[in-house]
């Protein structure tokens, strides 16, 4: 069982103009990453250069307030439904920029051929 | 078989371990069917490190597998194990993808340095029948081989580009605890010895001793463009040029922009979400969800249970009643009693 050769020619220049776009795609995700990061740089020597380390951000109040004692507690977690909407949307971290991450890994999610 | 084995899976695991477990054809089917019973499937992978050794398996679960599954599937196999009835039967089968090892032209560095006991000419042979077979061929490789060169590197990225495979994945050397490279390393002035200094990834650095700084930044580099140069193999001359630069966020970007577009759309029979696409392209231009791994997208907040607040106030009623329950009998048997039970015993 063989596959045709014009399919594997095909699918051979198919994969150098994929790969060609694919620098391309690089060149713009290079020049973002590197102006973000000096970006950050510079506006990292300016906030030191002005002594302002920034205000420590307060702490969010819980949506449904202190609870009082551990009944209390067992009521605000489990009572209403929509908590548990709001516990379901702060899950996981937020996008964020990482270089030191962008060195690391693949960018396919589950690593799926690893 | 038992020749094929590297003698450092020996050392960990002793002499006396079984060496090859072969589920049946019909266990297998029948366990990705009850697995495509809970939800839609696209794509059956299987990640065992060798998918098939022997002909007459593979017929018998392939056409179990055709009849009864019919999806497309990736799998890992050596490449010097293949004869031209495997090739057609994984191709018969459906199988989509294989995820071969080249490792390394240089069959020295394969053989003593790598323990893979292959011979080159067989592993080449292989490569060649599965791509003329119509597979897609991910071929893993390792740079910066200790008692290797560049010039080593070079002749392995040649290989793969001689080769044709669809997806040239390339890792640096790194020695992890235990494993007989360490070993080897360690032994021949290739590595420190100092483990803690491994980084969690091995495409961004190595820690391997290289004879000098540029050679060690030359194959660093080259790792970055080593899969989009096999893809693009004209690209060759001028990477040999570009790899002298220092590091940097493009050789990076190159990379990971590489690996996406080449999966996304050769390597795997599977379609993306838009979240999944959204994510993947973010990360390119370094932006992420998160470090953890392990981190899953949450469930549908539909999916949660969810109690309302009568039945929750009844539970906890009934609650409260057994706890009180229990702590009145708990009392009670001592008040009954009359005396302690220690001292009637007295």
């Amino acid at each position: 069982m063989f596959a045709k050769k014009s399919v594997v020619a095909r699918r051979r220049l198919a994969r150098r103009l994929k790969a060609a776009a694919s620098i391309g795609l690089a060149v713009a995700a290079g020049t973002f990453v590197a102006c973000k990061q000096k970006a950050d740089e510079i506006m990292k020597a300016l906030d030191d250069a002005r002594g302002d380390v920034g205000e420590p951000e307060a702490a969010a109040p819980p949506a449904s307030g202190p609870a009082t004692d551990a009944g209390d507690a067992a009521m605000t977690t489990t009572k209403p439904s929509s908590s548990a909407m709001v516990v379901a949307k702060d899950a996981g971290p937020a996008p964020a920029f990482d270089a030191k991450e962008h060195k690391k890994g693949m960018p396919v999610p589950d690593n799926l051929l690893e | 078989m038992q020749l094929l084995l590297q003698s450092s899976l020996v050392e960990h695991y002793g002499a006396s371990w079984k060496k090859v477990r072969i589920r049946s054809p019909e266990k297998v089917v029948e366990e990705i069917a009850r697995t495509r019973s809970f939800g839609p499937l696209q794509v059956v992978g299987f990640r065992e490190s060798i998918f098939v050794y022997d002909a007459r398996w593979l017929r018998v679960f392939g056409e179990l597998y055709r009849r009864e599954i019919g999806l497309p599937y990736y799998c890992h196999l050596r490449a010097d194990m293949m004869t031209e009835e495997m090739v057609d039967l994984l191709a018969w089968s459906g199988c989509h993808t294989v995820n071969v090892g080249i490792e390394t032209a240089n069959e020295r560095l394969a053989n003593e340095v790598l323990h893979r006991q292959i011979k080159q000419a067989r592993l080449v042979a292989g490569i060649r029948m599965l791509k003329a077979a119509g597979i897609v061929v991910f071929a893993d490789n390792i740079l910066g081989i200790p008692g290797g060169t560049l010039e080593d590197d070079y002749a392995t990225l040649q290989l793969n580009i001689d080769l044709d495979v669809d997806y040239a994945a390339a890792t640096l050397c790194t020695p992890y605890p235990g494993t007989g490279i360490a070993k080897y390393a360690i032994e021949h002035g290739h590595f420190h010895g100092d483990f803690d200094l491994i980084d969690d990834s091995y495409y961004t650095e190595s820690v391997l001793t290289f004879p000098d700084a540029k050679t060690k930044r030359m194959t660093e580099n080259l790792h970055k463009w080593f899969a989009v140069t096999a893809a693009l193999p004209q690209l060759f001359p001028l990477v040999k040029k570009l790899i002298e630069l220092p590091p940097n966020d493009f050789f990076y970007a190159v990379f990971r922009s590489w690996y996406l577009v080449c999966h996304m759309t050769d390597v795997m029979p599977r379609r993306p979400d838009l979240a999944q696409l959204k994510e993947s392209l973010l990360s390119v231009f370094g932006v992420y969800r998160g470090l953890d791994p392990n981190w899953h997208s949450p469930p549908r907040p539909e999916w949660l249970p969810t109690v309302d607040a009568n039945t929750l106030a009844t539970a906890e009623r009934a609650l409260t009643d057994v706890r009180m329950l229990v702590r009145r009998e708990r009392e009670g048997a001592v008040l009954d009693a009359g005396v302690h039970p220690a001292m009637e015993v007295r």
